[in-house]
């Protein structure tokens, strides 16, 4: 047991150092279930609206972006949360596990602290079987607490249903704790181990949406299917905590192996040599900015291209159910004002908008890290004057996210118009891509304004996001007040595909979004660089 | 005409942060092709200094200027005409050491590769490993390399030594003497007494963020104490009221004594006596840190 001596040291190390940032993912997870579970009956008062919403999984965007859905004849307040948003709480869990798995394993090494940990009588495998542990004990506060506190929350919540409901989570969330565990050993650098772990989780969503929405014998092989198999508060399931024991045993055993192979440190592709010059492309600060985003760029863009072509495969299930049900295509046409195709088009392009915001964000942001690492004052102590540096990383991140929203969008279009044979709808889907482009730009802008004059309270971009995320994907199903919705740049884009283009509300949120930079840019300025 | 050979001047420069006060009123000047030293104890503020001076921190009161140019109003004048080695380079994990010198040289505004090529030599450095497989001494390297081949006009150094080895130590005292003959000005903030009382014309001597000297090796040594040892036979020598000696020893017809200021009240005195032997020792460049930073407790 050599390879384990330190382990309990470092876990109360790892706590004392986290106990800022797990009781916010705590808090943040779990307050944000609770919020939810108080608010549902308010807006759904009487058994119809409740059974109105229940009909509505009968659509394949429903099953694409939530889930089979169960217990839909009797769709109680429970399966009515647990079905809505299991899916979501699953993915906030698993990129919470990713986070802080990456941080304490790889990040350490990265940084070359580790090196002293593992100079002291640390054993071999105590940094990951500590960082797993916490991580593991943090789900199971999360699981405990929402089985306590939801039936306090809800009305006709029962204990069982919501111990069914964060054991559920808990199952995906300790998944990809294992999964980044394994992704860490893999790479030297921290960054690209969380980026492996999130491709894999992006993979899994997708496995799931397609299982979801045409083979359902496909949602088994993903973990974020598991949780709403677990059907809490309908008929409680428990063989997906079997299968998330065996697969996470699997996978610690996994990293234990590479982790025995390897060096301290490295990774398990050795680096090579590389070219004594720099190439001109890499000799100025755009270049250079372009540089070290350009493998986020590529892997967002291939990830963004996959989930529109994903997207896009399965316009013709929404056609196919248009034609079958045309009482309620009525209905919900008259309702939106387009037609089905172009609402569910419509929220295709703007989920892609969202998920763009994940490289947008992070590339801004690259600023900040590269000041955090010491890398700016290097290059500020050249001729470089500061609003150019900063500008070049805003620059290429303004581009590359327009480029991945397009690229995603132009995959998500060839198959819509593929499918229904109608090459118009690769433009509309495309203006509508175009219209959201400034909507992103705001977040950058924002990165930008924060980084200047507020870097410590740089998170409030990623907040921004979230509300961001929250009120597109929940607004309807929360029945949110038009003040709420107008406070996310998302939604001041016009409608498209169907609604009306204004040019307006484009041109004023992309004025906005240059008005941030250009705060940013002067604030930054004005202010001390931080030293390591 | 003096004023055109400043290169460098601090103006009652103030930083401090929140109730800390890092730098207290700094004020000292830089002539064309002096090389000053910067001492002090850990958390004097050398570093704090360096940062004003490149423009990365603003001063809460006060001005430093480069050339005229005000550092923190307008750091790319500046920067056009200094080149900087901080005290530990933090490398991009990614790019090779050559490329991360062809983008420094690049961003400094130019260099000339044959140069470039030179030091790669003489500092025995491979520049084709990726940043994160360097030692501390190679990253080191890298900072020194990039910022002598740009023949900046001025030389800012922070530590620069830290990490090098002995023999790559002696190389860089010779590119230091190249520099100086080139006319370059070099500021070198150091704790290698060794390397500022070769190198150095004038020292500046920082503590608690105040200047508490700035001249060169020789003032110094004279505002100092130096130590006096004589033997003398017969009555010894009374220094009861003789101004400036101190740590007066005894030992049978041998007498040792600090001595600071102007020995003329001290060799009156001795005369008196009978002195059959004296000898007068300046104090090593050690001492002299010893009595500027050792006086109080030094806070981190």
């Amino acid at each position: 047991m050599n390879e384990f001596k330190g382990t309990s040291t470092l876990i109360r190390f790892m706590l004392r150092r986290d106990r800022v940032r797990i009781p916010l993912w705590i808090a943040g997870i779990v307050g944000f279930v609770l919020l939810f579970a108080a608010a549902v009956p308010g807006i759904y008062p009487t058994e119809a609206d409740r059974q109105a919403r229940a009909d509505l999984w009968d659509t394949p965007i429903a099953n694409l972006m939530r889930g089979p859905g169960y217990g839909l004849d009797d769709y109680t307040f429970g399966v009515m949360i647990a079905a809505e948003i299991m899916l979501y709480i699953a993915i906030a869990a698993a990129l919470m596990s990713i986070f802080l798995i990456v941080r304490h394993t790889r990040r350490e090494e990265e940084t070359g602290r580790l090196e002293l940990i593992r100079s002291s009588v640390v054993g071999k495998y105590a940094q990951s079987t500590a960082a797993f542990t916490v991580v593991v004990l943090a789900h199971l506060v999360i699981a405990a607490l929402l089985a306590l506190l939801l039936p306090l929350v809800g009305e006709d919540l029962a204990f069982g249903g919501s111990l069914a409901f964060g054991i559920g989570i808990a199952v995906a969330g300790i998944v990809f704790a294992g999964v980044a565990l394994v992704t860490a050993q893999l790479s030297e650098f921290g960054r690209t181990a969380s980026s492996m772990a999130a491709v894999i989780l992006a993979g899994a969503f997708l496995i799931r949406a397609v299982g979801d929405v045409q083979w359902h014998i496909l949602s088994w092989f993903s973990p974020l299917a598991w949780p709403q198999e677990m059907r809490p508060f309908f008929d409680e399931r428990w063989l997906p905590v079997l299968l998330g024991v065996v697969l996470t045993g699997l996978l610690v055993l996994g990293a234990f192996a590479l982790n025995r192979v390897r060096d301290v440190a490295a990774g398990v592709v050795r680096p090579r040599p590389g070219p004594a010059n720099a190439s001109d492309s890499l000799s100025n600060p755009f270049g250079f900015a372009f540089r070290q985003l350009r493998g986020s760029l590529i892997g967002w863009s291939a990830g963004v291209i996959v989930l529109g072509a994903t997207f896009g495969s399965t316009v013709g299930e929404i056609s196919d159910w248009a034609a079958e049900n045309p009482g309620l295509t009525e209905l919900l046409e008259a309702f939106e004002g387009v037609t089905v195709l172009e609402s569910f088009l419509g929220f295709l392009v703007m989920a892609m908008a969202l998920i763009t915001a994940g490289f947008a964000i992070p590339a801004a942001l690259r600023a900040r890290s590269e000041e955090n690492e010491g890398h700016a004052e290097s290059l500020l102590a050249t001729a470089l004057a500061r609003s150019r540096w900063l500008g070049s990383y805003l620059l290429v991140a303004l581009l590359g996210s327009a480029f991945v929203l397009l690229s995603g969008s132009a995959a998500l279009g060839v198959l819509a118009a593929i499918d229904q044979n109608d090459g118009g709808l690769f433009l509309q889907i495309m203006g509508a891509a175009l219209a959201y482009i400034p909507a992103i730009w705001i977040l950058i802008g924002l990165a930008g304004l924060l980084f200047g004059a507020l870097p410590r309270a740089i998170v409030v971009v990623w907040i921004a996001f979230l509300y961001a995320f929250v009120v597109g994907i929940f607004g309807d199903l929360l029945n949110l007040p038009s003040w709420m919705f107008s406070l996310s740049p998302y939604e001041h884009v016009p409608d498209l595909p169907g609604g009306e283009f204004t040019v307006l509300s484009v041109v004023l949120l992309t004025l906005v979004a240059l008005a941030l930079i250009v705060a940013g840019l002067i604030s930054f300025g004005n202010r001390d660089l931080q030293s390591v | 005409m003096a004023e055109n050979n400043e290169v460098l001047r601090f103006d009652n420069v103030t930083k401090r942060f929140g109730e800390t006060i890092a730098l207290d009123s700094l004020s000292m000047t830089l002539e064309r092709g002096e090389v000053v030293g910067l001492l002090g104890p850990n958390g004097a503020g050398k570093t704090t200094a360096l940062r004003i001076l490149l423009g990365l921190i603003k001063p809460t009161e006060g001005q430093a200027t480069v050339y005229g140019f005000d550092t923190w109003l307008q750091p790319v004048q500046v920067h056009q005409r200094l080149a900087y080695v901080p005290s530990e380079f933090n490398v991009w994990p990614n790019l090779t050491g050559g490329q991360i010198l062809d983008l420094l040289g690049a961003l400094y505004g130019g260099y000339d590769p044959d140069i470039r090529e030179q030091y790669i030599e003489r500092f025995n450095f491979d520049p084709n490993k990726k940043g994160r497989t360097y030692s501390k001494g190679n990253r080191q390297k890298i900072a020194l390399i990039a910022a002598l081949m740009t023949r900046a006009d001025l030389l800012v150094m922070d530590e620069p030594t830290a990490g090098l080895d002995p023999l790559l130590e002696q190389e860089f005292q010779t590119v230091l003497r190249e520099a100086k003959s080139r006319g370059q000005t070099i500021l070198l903030s150091s704790h290698v007494l060794s390397e500022v009382e070769v190198a150095c014309d004038r020292v500046a001597i920082l503590r608690n963020g105040r200047l508490v000297e700035y001249g060169t090796l020789q003032d110094l040594r004279h505002l100092s104490a130096r130590t006096v040892e004589a033997t003398y036979r017969g009555d010894p020598p009374d220094f009861a009221d003789v101004t400036g000696v101190e740590d007066v020893v005894f030992e049978n017809g041998h007498v040792r004594l600090q001595v600071t200021g102007s020995t003329d009240p001290l060799i009156k005195a001795m005369a008196k006596s009978e002195i059959t032997g004296i000898q007068v020792r300046e104090p090593t460049l050690e001492e002299l840190f010893h009595s500027y930073y050792g006086e109080e407790p030094v806070d981190g």
